[in-house]
């Protein structure tokens, strides 16, 4: 209940934002070491993201119960739509890549439908590779039992490094 | 009629036995559920528990350990070949990717799926130690540098796990494997007894419905016995019903036919009265004619209770004078109480309308029967009238007619069946008393009819007092109506009738014969109709008196016949003569043409009354005004007594006015002389029954109220009225000659009048 409360205030500036400004111009270049590349790829096109410009896009919180940690954990970091939005893509499917170069599919309408955040940090703390780091997909399973599944499990990459787009 | 046995019969009550099956299929039934419920709960915490907790497959996961140690294996391999262009990042990488992937094998992370094998916790803790010692070059916080020697290390190190994770991999693949055949043969196993339990709950439910079904019919037919009960009961009911009618019917019938030898039984004996008697003859003809009219009221009784049992009775209200009706009960019962030496006593309250709308004859009915059983229950002390206003409104008081007596009273239990049929005081009081026992319930039916009830209060010893409560509304009273007058005086007035007089039955015939011939009239008599339709086409009568019910031909069709006769034969006046004194007949009489309706037993006076109605002449020249002092009033004469014999009422007259010591007024003067008040308070009484009786109504006032002086009075007054009574029974036989009721000294007796 808290978390969805807290959810809905933090969308509504993140909306306000996505209408108002185009995040592309606003982010700037990746002046760090880049941690997620989106690329679009009928165009080839590539938007590389350092964590100073994922901090800076509106950021989600919530706590949930997830199948990799014992106990509800929370987890913080920008809504994938926005980080999408912010790479100024678009399409229908998207193809989530991590370090391991395990992939997984995951539709667009998720991004939608769901507060689907990547994830930055756990606990308040940034995420090291070893923790499943530094980026992690995740979906609000507690809001929504429908989200309680392997379907959905398995979209939930960790250790994000590339999202492809279609 | 059914017997009891067969009412009981029928199995109406449900056998416990089967509740106890019901009860038994519902709780196993219940159980079944429960147990098909267990097992699908179970199944469904099997299934969730594979679909929460291998999000991250376990085989994967030792894989995925096993690749990527071989990954970092071929990283450490390719820094140690060209040591100078060492890609610390990469390798980097692909180190803290291999450690990320090593809690997914920890024995904590796999429990929920199978148990941990000591490969599996060697193998983990061999992990483990690796990483702590690899941590020092590759770790967070890296304390030595990652030269030729360490890179050697580590890739040996590695190598030596190799197979050992591989192996570890297998095992976890056949331990994951063992697992799902583990929860597939449960979740089989549980199908089986899903199964099972399935297929045990579809017996219990055939075995239920198989019970629902044969309840079903047990209650059709129980059903169907309860309908043929309730036939059988109606039918019982029907037949009871019928039975009651039947005996109504017989009852009313009974009496009716009692009836008509009656008439000619007390006509006799009336007509008996007036002969040249031994005052033996006369005790006897007396007796006879007291028991006679104790019969009459039995039957009465019983006609009236099977009237008002059959519905048929009915009140006909009129504005009534209740001063006049108070009076004359008085005056009716005043004879039996005083004959048992009890004081009687009606006294009307100031407040009560002098005249209200009432069925005269019915209330008169309902306070005769009061009185009459306060005077036969009391053989000591006074019986008490009174009439008060007991609530309602001024146009529609609530009058309650209160009779109490100082009687033998009654039992609480005797009060319970007072009002019910053929019930008296007791089986000892019933043969004491005698009696239909009808008389109570008559009278409170009628009370009832007229919207009141009757109630009674009373202790065994101190007396009865009943109640007749009943709302009569208020009439203004009518100014009293000219002195009728006396049928005797009337009769004189009808002219002499050649009458055809119809009855099939003799003693009738005798009867009509005897009282018409009396009147002065001529009769002929015929046995039926048919004789009566050719008597009457020769056309010499004045009126047919015609009986209703007679063979062959029967008074109604004699009736039609005759008003088919040529004119002016066919408007000869008819009147019917019946004892069924229903309202139905009467109207039927009158359809047919009947222009009158006499009852049986005819009455002398109803007689001439109807017979005045045809042919009465104008009233001759009244003989002077008939009594301006009020000394006598015909109307209160004995109207039946004087219609039958005008000359005995003028025989009794002339005998009260005999002033010898034997007589009752003589007796009187002679006591009021000598001032012996008890002797002077019975004359006075003899004498007050007389002069009521005969219309002198002067001097029945003036008996009553010697009647009611007390001691002291009596004493100083006694002279007084002796003076007074004297003069008044001069008065008063002044006025009966001015009257015509008495002949004048030395004129023609009034019997030879025609």
């Amino acid at each position: 209940m808290m978390s969805t409360r807290r959810t809905l205030l933090q969308t509504l500036p993140a909306l306000a934002l996505l209408t108002v400004a185009p995040m592309t111009s606003a982010l700037g270049p990746p002046s760090g070491r880049v941690i997620l590349t989106i690329e679009s790829k009928p165009g080839g096109r590539k938007f590389d993201f350092d964590m100073a410009m994922l901090e800076k896009l509106p950021q989600r919180s919530f706590t949930t119960n997830t199948p990799w940690f014992p106990a509800h954990r929370t987890f913080t970091g920008p809504l994938l739509r926005d980080v999408l939005a912010a790479a100024g893509v678009s399409g229908t499917q998207l193809r989530l890549i991590a370090l391991n170069d395990f992939k997984v599919g995951m539709p667009v309408s998720d991004t939608t439908k769901f507060d689907v955040i990547v994830a930055r940090l756990l606990d308040g703390q940034p995420m090291a590779v070893r923790d499943k780091g530094p980026l992690f997909v995740i979906y609000p399973y507690d809001s929504n039992t429908e989200l309680q599944s392997e379907r959905y499990f398995i979209r939930s990459a960790w250790q994000l490094r590339t999202i492809e787009v279609q | 009629m059914n017997s009891p046995d067969e009412l009981g019969d029928a199995p109406l009550a449900r056998p416990p036995n089967t509740k106890r099956w019901i009860w038994l299929i519902v709780a196993i039934l219940l159980a079944a559920f429960a147990g098909v419920g267990a097992v699908q709960w179970q199944q469904l915490r099997l299934l969730n528990s594979t679909v929460l907790y291998e999000s991250d497959n376990i085989v994967w996961s030792f894989y995925q350990v096993e690749h990527e140690l071989i990954r970092l294996q071929h990283a450490l391999a390719d820094a140690r070949r060209d040591p100078d262009h060492l890609d610390r990042e990469s390798l980097q990488l692909r180190y803290d990717v291999f450690v990320s992937r090593l809690p997914h094998i920890e024995p904590e992370r796999t429990a929920r799926h199978f148990a941990s094998a000591p490969i599996q916790t060697e193998m983990v803790a061999r992990l483990h130690a690796f990483v702590a010692d690899a941590d020092a070059y590759l770790g967070p916080t890296p304390a030595q540098a990652l030269d030729a020697t360490a890179l050697r290390w580590l890739g040996g190190r590695l190598e030596s796990m190799r197979q050992a994770v591989h192996d570890l991999a297998l095992w976890g693949n056949e331990a994951v494997a063992a697992q799902a055949a583990a929860r597939n043969t449960a979740v089989r196993q549980q199908n089986r007894i899903a199964l099972g339990l399935a297929l045990f709950q579809a017996l219990l439910t055939i075995v239920f419905a198989v019970i629902v079904v044969r309840q079903l019919r047990a209650l059709e037919g129980h059903g169907q016995a309860l309908e043929q009960l309730a036939h059988r009961l109606r039918s019982a009911r029907n037949d009871a019903e019928a039975a009651s009618r039947t005996k109504t019917a017989f009852l009313a019938n009974m009496s009716h036919e009692l009836r008509t030898p009656f008439q000619g039984v007390l006509g006799m004996l009336a007509l008996l009265r007036h002969g040249p008697l031994t005052p033996q003859q006369s005790a006897q003809l007396r007796t006879a004619t007291e028991s006679a009219n104790h019969l009459l009221g039995l039957l009465n009784d019983v006609l009236d209770a099977s009237t008002l049992e059959g519905g048929h009775l009915r009140l006909f209200p009129q504005p009534t004078s209740l001063a006049r009706l108070l009076d004359e009960v008085e005056s009716v019962m005043s004879s039996s109480a005083h004959g048992k030496g009890l004081a009687l006593k009606v006294t009307r309250a100031a407040d009560v309308p002098d005249t209200v709308e009432a069925d005269a004859k019915r209330l008169k009915q309902i306070l005769f029967n009061l009185m009459g059983n306060a005077v036969k229950f009391t053989d000591r002390g006074s019986v008490t009238l009174t009439v008060e206003v007991g609530g309602g409104t001024a146009l529609r008081p609530l009058l309650l007619f209160q009779v109490s007596d100082t009687g033998i009273g009654m039992q609480r239990e005797t009060i319970g069946r007072l009002f019910q049929r053929f019930s008296q005081g007791d089986e000892s009081t019933s043969r004491r008393f005698g009696g239909t026992g009808l008389g109570l319930e008559i009278s409170r039916n009628i009370a009832q009819l007229m919207g009141g009830d009757i109630d009674v209060e009373s202790l065994p010893g101190a007396g009865s007092r009943f109640t007749l409560r009943v709302v009569l509304p208020a009439r203004a009273p009518e100014a009293p109506p000219p002195p009728a007058p006396a049928p005797a005086l009337q009769l004189s007035h009808t002219p002499a009738l050649h009458v055809l007089m119809v009855d099939d039955h003799p003693v009738n015939r005798d009867y009509m014969r005897a009282l018409l011939t009396h009147f002065g009239h001529t009769v002929r008599q015929c046995t039926n109709g048919r004789e009566a339709i050719d008597a009457a086409a020769e056309g010499v009568f004045d009126v047919v008196l015609m009986d209703l019910h007679m063979p062959q031909v029967d008074g109604f069709d004699a009736a039609r016949a005759i008003r088919k006769l040529p004119a002016p034969i066919s408007r000869i006046p008819i009147v019917a003569l019946s004892a069924d004194a229903f309202r139905e007949t009467r109207e039927a009489a009158q359809r047919v043409g009947m222009n009158d309706f006499l009852a049986k037993p005819v009455q002398p006076p109803d007689l001439a009354e109807c017979l005045a109605r045809f042919f009465a002449r104008p009233a001759p020249p009244a003989p002077a005004a008939p009594d301006p002092a009020g000394h006598i009033d015909p109307s209160r004469a004995d109207a039946a007594f004087a219609a039958l014999a005008p000359g005995l009422h003028a025989k009794m007259l002339a005998c009260f006015f005999d002033d010898e010591e034997s007589s009752a007024v003589g007796m009187l003067l002679s006591c009021l002389a000598s001032a012996d008040q008890t002797r002077a308070r019975a004359a006075a009484h003899a004498v007050r029954g007389a002069a009521s009786n005969l219309g002198l109504t002067r001097l029945t006032e003036t008996m009553r109220a010697i009647e009611s002086l007390d001691a002291a009075s009596f004493v100083v007054r006694a002279a007084e009225l002796h003076a007074q009574v004297r003069d008044e029974v001069s008065a008063t036989h002044d006025a009966c000659i001015r009257a015509g009721w008495i002949a004048p000294p030395a004129a023609p007796d009034p019997v030879n009048r025609p």
